[in-house]
This record gives C-alpha cells, sequence and structure tokens, in this order.
C-alpha cells in the first residue's frame, strides 16, 4: 500500500512539474489548482480507498493527465475532447469502486451521462447548426457533467458511494472543466440573451434537485445531490461573469474536493474529540464556504438576473439543509474503524484553520470596513 | 539497392514457413516452444526489414509488380505488428502446441504482404486466395476432428468464390486496360475514352471484394464459421489482418486507381462518372450502423467482439470516402491504432480463458472477479468506438462533420458504439454472482496489458504525429513523390 501510495504522489507532482513547466504564464494558476485538486484528493484519503488496487491508481493518473491536457490545450475541440476522456474515467472509477448492484437499466450507470456528455459535444459538430444551438448543447454537457450521479441516485446500495474518492473525483473534473471553459472558451453569446437567462435557470435547476432531495430518506443520497448542486454552483459563479465570484468558485471546488475526502463515513465517537471535531469541522468547511459564497453572490450587482439567481441559490441550500430535520443520529454500518492517523490530524487542522480563514476572508474586511465608516460616520 | 530488396520481409516469413515445415517433417514431436519462437523470431525480423524498407524510393517501385509507397508500408507494418501480436499471446494458447497451425498462419502473413504490396489487381486475388485458404486451414486446426473438414471444405469455397469474381475482376481488367497492374490502368483511365459500362462493371467488383475481405456488415467476413470454434488470438487476429487487406483493396485498388490529385487543392477527383468516393462513402455509412448494432444485437461475446473490432476500419473507410489528404491520413493512422486495438483485445479476453460460446452471462460481475483483464478489454472496445480520449474520437468526427452532412451517421456509430460499452461496463460491474473460477492473472500478464494500454492511450492523447504520418504516407496520391 506504500509503495502504491508512494508512487501515485510521485508521479502526480512529476506530472504537475512537467505541465507546469510547459504551460504558459496564463495557464499555470490551472495547473496548480489541478494539483490542489486531485493532490487534495490522494493526501486526504483517509480510508486509502484509492491506493487499494494499483488499476485505481492507474486510472486516478490518467484522468489527472487527461485534465492538465485540457487546461493546456489551445483549441476549445481539444478541450472538450480531454474533458471527456476524463470524465469517462472517472465514470469508469465510479462503476469500479462503487458497491455492487443490480445491473438493470442503463440510465443508472454513470457511465451513461459521460456518454452523454461526449455525445453532446461530439453534436456541436453537426454542420449548418447555428451558434446558438452549439453553445445549448456545451451548456447540456456541462449540466451532465455536474449531475453524473444523479443518474445513479436509485440504484441499490448508492448511498455508500457517497464521500467516495469518485465523488471527489468528478467534482475535480467537472469543477476544473466548467471554471476553465467559462474562463477561456465561452463564447460572447454566453452573456447575451436568451443565454443570459442562465443566471436563473442554472439555480433553478438546483432549487428542483433540492426539493428531490427532501424525498430522499438516506441522508447520504442527498450528500450526493448537494455535491452534484455545488458543482453546478461552481459553474454559475464563473458563468456570471465577475472577478470576485470567479475567485470564489475556485475556492469553493478545492474545498469541496478535500472535504469530502475528509468526512468520516462512521458516526464519530463521542469520547474521542479529535473525531467529533473533525466531523463537525469537515461539515462546516463547505458550510462556511457556501455562505462565504452566498454572501458573494448576494453582495451588491448590476446584474439583476444574478441577483435573483443568487435569491435562488440561497433557496436551494436553504431546503437542502432543511432536509436536515429528518436526520436521524444512528449507528453507521461499519466493519473497521480506522485508526487515527496523521492524515485525519492534518485535515482537523486544514479544516480548523481554513474553515475560520476562508469563511471570513472576505465577510470579515466588509464588516470591518462597514463598521469603521459607521463609527466615523457618527464622528 | 535493387527492387528485389522489397522481398526481404517475404523472403525471411518464407524461411520461418520452411523451417518450422522442416521441424514438422524430422521430427513430429517437436516442442511447441521451439516452433513459437521460430515464428516469433521470423516475424519480428521480417518487420525491422519492412521497417527499414522505408528508404526506398517510391516511385522505383510503384511502377513494377511491387508497390511500396508510405501506404503500403505502413499497411505492411500493420500486418506484420498485428502477427507478431498474435503470436506473443498465443504463448499460452493451449492450442499453440498445433505446428500446423503456426505453418499456416505464418503463411497467412506472407500472402497478406503480398496481398498488399502487389501493383497486379490478378497477384493480388492469388495472394488474397492464399490468405483464405491458409486462414481457414489454420482456424480448422483449432477445432474439434470431426468439424475439421467441414471447415476446409467451407474455407474452400469461399475461396472458389472469391477466386472467380477475382478472376473475372483480373479478365475485366486486363480487356478494357490491356493490364491488370494498378498505375497504368489508371494512366488509361485518364488518357483514354473508355466505354463506362465494363469500367463500372469493375468498379463495382473491386467495391465487392474490398468489403468482402474487410467483412464490413451485411457480408460478415469470408472466414465464416470457422471463426466460432478456433482460439481467441486466431479468429480475432485474423479478423484484423483481413480486415487490414480489405481496407488496402479499397485504398489501393479503389481511390489509387478511380481518382486523381485535383489541381489546386489536396482533395481527389474521381476519374469515372460513377463517383467511387461517394459509393464508398454509402458502403461505409451502411458499415458504420450495422457493425455495432450488430455487436448489440449478439449475444455471443465472440460474435459481438468479432463484429466490433471491424468499427475502426469501418471509421477509416468512412474517413478515407472523403479523398482529401488530411483526412485521408487520418484514417491511414486508424488502422494502425487498429492493430493495438485487436492486440489489447485478444492478450486480455485470452487471459479470461473464455469459451468460444461464451455469451454475455458468463461477462456479467465479472468486473468484480478479475478487474485488469475486464477493464483491459473496455478499454480496448473503447478505442475500437472511437470514445474520447482514444485516437479518432473528435478527431474524425468533427473534421467530416465540418465536410458532409453525414458526419451525422458516425455520430450515431458512436451512439450506438457508446451504448454498446456502456452496457459491456454495467454488466462488468453489477452485483451478479461472479464466477470464482476464473483464472488468476499473472504479473508479466498484467504488464503487458498495461504496455499495450499506454501505448493505445498515448496514440489518443499524442495524436498529432500520428495524423502527420498518416498523411505522409499518402504523398503518393497527391503527386508529391
Amino acid at each position: 500500500m506504500r509503495l502504491r501510495i508512494i508512487v501515485a504522489s510521485v508521479s502526480l507532482i512529476l506530472s504537475s512539474a512537467i505541465a507546469f513547466l510547459l504551460a504558459p504564464s496564463s495557464r499555470a494558476p490551472w495547473v496548480i489548482i489541478g494539483l490542489l485538486c486531485f493532490g487534495g484528493i490522494l493526501l486526504f484519503d483517509i480510508y486509502n480507498q484509492l491506493p487499494r488496487r494499483w488499476m485505481n491508481l492507474v486510472i486516478f493518473l490518467l484522468t489527472y493527465a487527461l485534465i492538465l491536457c485540457a487546461v493546456l490545450e489551445n483549441t476549445a475541440e481539444a478541450f472538450w475532447r480531454d474533458f471527456a476522456g476524463a470524465l469517462f474515467f472517472t465514470s469508469l472509477l465510479f462503476e469500479q469502486n462503487s458497491k455492487p448492484w443490480s445491473g438493470f437499466g442503463p440510465l443508472r450507470t454513470t457511465v451513461t451521462p459521460a456518454l452523454i456528455f461526449l455525445m453532446l459535444i461530439l453534436a456541436q459538430s453537426v454542420p449548418s447548426l447555428p451558434p446558438e444551438l452549439n453553445y445549448g448543447f456545451s451548456l447540456g454537457a456541462i449540466i451532465i457533467a455536474a449531475y453524473i450521479e444523479l443518474f445513479c441516485i436509485f440504484r441499490e446500495n448508492t448511498a455508500f458511494n457517497a464521500g467516495s474518492f469518485m465523488s471527489a473525483l468528478r467534482i475535480a473534473c467537472a469543477g476544473l472543466g466548467t471554471l476553465f471553459y467559462s474562463s477561456v472558451f465561452i463564447p460572447e453569446i454566453a452573456r447575451q440573451h436568451p443565454f443570459n437567462l442562465m443566471n436563473i435557470v442554472l439555480p433553478a435547476i438546483a432549487a428542483i434537485v433540492a426539493l428531490f432531495s427532501i424525498f430522499l430518506k438516506h441522508w447520504r443520497r442527498r450528500q450526493i445531490l448537494f455535491y452534484c448542486n455545488w458543482s453546478l454552483f461552481i459553474f454559475w459563479a464563473a458563468l456570471s461573469g465577475e472577478t470576485f465570484r470567479f475567485y470564489a468558485a475556485i475556492g469553493a471546488l478545492v474545498a469541496g474536493v478535500w472535504t469530502i475526502m475528509m468526512t468520516d463515513h462512521e458516526s464519530a465517537n463521542p469520547q474521542n474529540q479529535r473525531e467529533l471535531y473533525l466531523k463537525l469541522s469537515t461539515w462546516g468547511v463547505p458550510g462556511s464556504f457556501l455562505f462565504t459564497i452566498i454572501i458573494f453572490a448576494l453582495s451588491p450587482t448590476t446584474d439583476d438576473l444574478v441577483r435573483q439567481g443568487s435569491a435562488l441559490w440561497l433557496l436551494s441550500f436553504f431546503i437542502y439543509w432543511s432536509g436536515l430535520r429528518s436526520f436521524v443520529f444512528q449507528k453507521e454500518r461499519t466493519t473497521s474503524k480506522p485508526e487515527w492517523d496523521w492524515r485525519r490530524s492534518l485535515a482537523l487542522v486544514v479544516t480548523l484553520v481554513g474553515a475560520s480563514l476562508l469563511a471570513g476572508i472576505r465577510v470579515l474586511p466588509g464588516i470591518f470596513s462597514e463598521i469603521w465608516n459607521q463609527v466615523g460616520g457618527v464622528r | 539497392m535493387s527492387s528485389y530488396h522489397l522481398l526481404l520481409p517475404q523472403c525471411t516469413i518464407l524461411i520461418g514457413v520452411l523451417v518450422l515445415a522442416l521441424f514438422e517433417i524430422v521430427d513430429k514431436k517437436f516442442h511447441h516452444r521451439q516452433g513459437w519462437i521460430v515464428h516469433v523470431i521470423a516475424l519480428s525480423l521480417a518487420f525491422v526489414q519492412q521497417l527499414l524498407l522505408y528508404r526506398l524510393p517510391a516511385s522505383l517501385f510503384v511502377t513494377g509488380g511491387m508497390i511500396l509507397d508510405g501506404t503500403t508500408q505502413l499497411f505492411s507494418l500493420c500486418v506484420l505488428l498485428l502477427s507478431i501480436l498474435i503470436q506473443i499471446n498465443r504463448q499460452t494458447e493451449k492450442y499453440s502446441s498445433q505446428s500446423q497451425t503456426s505453418i499456416l498462419t505464418l503463411g497467412v502473413t506472407f500472402f497478406c504482404l503480398f496481398a498488399i504490396q502487389s501493383n497486379r489487381v490478378l497477384f493480388s486475388v492469388i495472394s488474397v486466395l492464399g490468405m483464405i485458404w491458409l486462414a481457414h486451414g489454420a482456424l480448422a486446426t483449432e477445432t474439434k476432428l470431426k468439424e475439421e473438414t467441414n471447415l476446409i471444405y467451407s474455407g474452400i469455397i469461399r475461396g472458389l468464390i472469391f477466386l472467380v469474381v477475382g478472376v473475372l475482376l483480373s479478365i475485366l481488367c486486363i480487356s478494357v486496360f490491356g493490364e491488370s497492374q494498378m498505375d497504368e490502368i489508371q494512366r488509361v483511365i485518364v488518357r483514354g475514352r473508355l466505354r463506362q459500362p465494363p469500367v463500372f462493371a469493375i468498379e463495382v467488383l473491386i467495391l465487392f471484394l474490398g468489403a468482402l475481405v474487410l467483412g464490413v456488415p451485411p457480408f460478415g467476413g469470408i472466414l465464416g464459421r470457422a471463426r466460432n470454434h478456433s482460439s481467441w488470438s486466431l479468429s480475432l487476429g485474423l479478423t484484423g489482418l483481413f480486415a487490414i487487406v480489405g481496407t488496402n483493396i479499397f485504398v489501393r485498388w479503389g481511390l489509387l486507381v478511380f481518382t486523381r490529385p485535383a489541381i489546386g487543392v489536396l482533395e481527389l477527383e474521381p476519374l469515372t462518372t460513377w463517383n467511387i468516393l461517394n459509393v464508398i462513402r454509402v458502403i461505409s455509412v451502411t458499415g458504420l450502423v450495422l457493425t455495432p448494432l450488430l455487436a448489440i444485437l449478439n449475444k455471443n461475446i465472440r460474435g459481438s467482439f468479432l463484429f466490433f473490432i471491424l468499427n475502426p476500419f469501418v471509421q477509416a473507410l468512412f474517413a478515407l470516402s472523403f479523398g482529401q489528404r488530411e483526412i485521408l491520413g487520418g484514417a491511414i493512422a486508424q488502422v494502425v491504432v487498429s492493430v493495438i486495438i485487436i492486440g489489447l483485445l485478444i492478450s486480455s479476453i485470452q487471459a479470461l480463458e473464455f469459451s468460444p460460446t461464451a455469451t454475455l452471462k458468463e461477462w456479467m460481475a465479472l468486473g468484480r472477479t478479475d478487474m485488469v483483464a475486464c477493464l483491459s478489454i473496455i478499454l480496448a472496445l473503447s478505442s475500437a468506438a472511437g470514445l474520447a480520449p482514444f485516437y479518432g474520437s473528435f478527431l474524425l468526427q468533427k473534421t467530416l462533420s465540418i465536410n458532409s452532412s453525414f458526419g451525422v451517421v458516425l455520430l450515431l456509430n458512436m451512439v450506438l458504439s457508446g451504448f454498446y460499452v456502456g452496457r459491456l461496463l454495467t454488466l462488468a460491474f453489477h452485483g451478479g454472482t461472479a464466477d470464482s473460477s476464473q483464472p488468476t492473472i499473472s504479473r508479466t500478464q498484467k504488464m503487458w496489458f498495461a504496455a499495450q494500454f499506454i501505448i493505445l492511450i498515448f496514440m489518443g492523447i499524442f495524436w498529432q504525429p500520428l495524423y502527420k504520418y498518416g498523411a505522409y504516407s499518402i504523398r503518393q496520391f497527391f503527386g508529391e513523390v
């Protein structure tokens, strides 16, 4: 196991270094973000899910290599191709590591959305299609990428796939791909009517999914949907076209990927304070981020649609959190509880320090500034 | 350097055949390992020699009885590489002890090279006939004794049908053009005013033979039932060899003869009133739909794989039908990739020791017990389907779609192929009870899978050099050499 981890880490660092050296300066930050996401998956894999098999590591590294290729490509076609390949490998990893299921129903596998994604990309090349339709296909592909796990939500045992490295990998791929696309290749029509309506449509989709999640009994399934929504939220933040939202989306992406890997799958032992803190803080980080970003989202903007979209996001997350009312603390099915190790300690430190810092990084200066002005105004 | 150098790889293979035959005659009980080694050495040596033949100036040989331009060179290398892959995989084959099989398969490779490199239709027909008979013989050695005779007779009949059509074609060529030499035929078409009906008949016969040898559905190949009960390596491998030769027939007998480079553009223009490019497109479009569809409908694993490995060849044929330099380059490269796909598929499926009559039932939940081999098969099939990030995933589709609305059919092909791969993948990892009696795969085998997979994925990710090499190989089509 140790050998596998070492090989994977070295390969990850080496490929990042090569990509960093080859990348033009404008693309270098994307390599770093990729390393943060994928390195985080490897680093915070507290259950050692990933290095359990060589095949997992090979496909994981291939996926990373494809994402690196995608963010270094010069043309949109080549970018989509690499992105589609990365999603295909992600779905392959999902299938090979997911809990066994009956196998009936092609729509209940994650491979189907990965293939639909590919077809939507390929459909853009059909001759004499208007650019609006082409962009529509791209949007459809991105939404599919965000909701890959929605397809398998009804299959047996899928709840136990929540919080797995496959989920984290899916968020990392979808997040990086959509952010990069929004930043580099997005066409001008994306900001014009009717595509500017996406600022409302995307949160509306998320609100519908959040409503749907209320009816799911198992909280782990709701967690899966929450992360799907989060992927879409990242895309929306980047799509709104404002710089601070874009950076917030990058932060949300990294935090989302890390915390999925940090989250304790078993019920925390109240006797062990560290476990309890880790459990709470890992839930706290996405929460903190979420509300930070919502504050970003609600912050003053000239665009009415973005403002209404922000409100819809707030509503959808509220619906999601309201589902916790039916949360029942019950003994999770555990076979072997892993020992507390350095990874968990690191995770705890990162979540506690990171959450507080990151949550406050935007809010606190604003509040201080407001207070300062108020005080100054009084004087 | 003389034109005899062209025959060096064939001579090496012939020596290999003779050595194996000598083993067979002198010592009937020679250890199969010795035969295997001789076979591999002969093929490897021929491969290296073929590789070194790139130094020959192509213009010197294209007018003679043999051709060695870029395309021929590439196809010959593909044949030799696939033969090597088949033979390497046969090391663990329980039938590989049969020396006759080894001699016959080496003979198939020998005739394959002649079929590709011959500049005369008649010689190519004879070579393909040799391939058919030897391939049927090799496949028959791996079946039950009582079936052998039936299969050999069926092979002889198929060969005869091919021979009849081939001889008819040769006679027509000689009577209409006074030659069966391909570059001469092209010159006559360019120069003279010919009566169109005989030329039309020649074109029809060529396209029929090409489709027959390639195995484009609904023809289903000329190996017929013989493939159904033999080893995995031979049944898939020989299908691949025939597919390469079939593609070569379309390129060499069809495109090279009945088209010429248009002035000022990098495109081929038809020389006859019947546009052969359009007809090839219709044939390939039929194949694009039927190949994955028949693979999906076939419950037998072997049957479905035999259809599906033709998919990249049909995609290549579709690209060839556009007659544009860049796309032709991509199509030729696709044939090279197909060889690796077939190699990976053979090695992984052979490791699982599936019976020839295995159905999808045996496939179910296989990924839970033997993930490496199962994933290798899935990835080989994904590559054959042309899914991203494997070679041809976007390149062909996007380029072709720009040129014609027929590109939608390629999209449909990918949808059907995607469904096929998706279904296999789902079944491989579903929650059924897996057969625990599956053989364990050794570390060496795993590394062998990994090596082939890495080559395959690199070909997909770093496609530009391959694309350029493919385009380089067809320079002669555009009069650049």
